[in-house]
């Protein structure tokens, strides 16, 4: 038997409002049509996160949190990262999510908390760690130029 | 939760302390193929971090409360507090 397609309405009232929280969108920008490789792996293990169980570490860890994961893919999806190594990609135990690349001398964490609230550590190899709350792209943009050496 | 607060002298700075990792999870593969331990490897949900003091326990029995794939690291006392934290006793339940 033949089934119509059926098609999204847009226009309806399920149509995405601009005001809508950034963490709830459903659709984030596309840079390009060719994605990194990298980009694409990481992607693919943060969608091997969502089916965590609670207790995955056996210390009582939480599963991955929906806003943990929709705010860090609109990170990637915002960031200028083309030219980024492949990032480590682990759960955190409340729930968020953790991106580490370590570069020459340089270690860089970015955690999205269970929430969506977002953090990074920088810490220089043998040297002070400098942790931040990151609020904007921008900030988030300048703790991944810091570990690739750009600033 | 902890009733107490109070530092175990008795645990000194050369013992080990031993606690369960997920490699998949916690170590991060570099580009020569080597693999490090991530920070995220000492993360719990309360901000303590649960670990068992080597002498009084056998790998085989830490490894018994996880699960087949997770393995064990080793870590100083010493350093531990060197970081700032503080090592409690917490009964074994």
């Amino acid at each position: 038997m033949a089934h119509a397609l059926r098609l999204p309405n847009f226009f309806g009232r399920n149509a995405l409002r601009q005001d809508q929280e950034p963490n709830r969108r459903q659709w984030y920008g596309v840079k390009s049509l060719q994605s990194p490789a990298w980009l694409k792996e990481t992607y693919d293990r943060i969608a091997a996160l969502e089916a965590l169980k609670e207790n995955w570490d056996s210390y009582g860890g939480l599963p991955v949190a929906d806003d943990a994961i929709s705010m860090l893919r609109m990170l990637l999806s915002n960031l200028d990262i083309e030219d980024m190594p492949t990032p480590h990609v682990a759960p955190l135990p409340d729930g968020g999510i953790g991106l580490h690349w370590r570069v020459g001398a340089r270690d860089l964490e970015i955690e999205v908390e269970a929430t969506g609230e977002v953090l990074s550590l920088q810490t220089d190899v043998g040297g002070e760690s400098i942790p931040r709350n990151v609020h904007t792209l921008s900030e988030a943009q300048k703790s991944l130029d810091w570990v690739l050496g750009k600033i | 939760m902890h009733q107490t607060h109070r530092n175990a002298e008795d645990i000194q700075d050369d013992d080990l302390l031993l606690r369960r990792i997920t490699p998949a999870n916690h170590t991060a593969l570099q580009p020569d193929g080597t693999r490090i331990l991530t920070g995220f490897a000492f993360r719990e949900r309360n901000h303590e971090c649960s670990m068992y003091v080597a002498k009084e326990v056998t790998h085989e029995k830490v490894l018994s409360c996880g699960f087949p794939t997770q393995e064990i690291v080793e870590v100083r006392a010493g350093d531990v507090r060197k970081l700032g934290y503080m090592i409690v006793r917490e009964p074994d339940n």
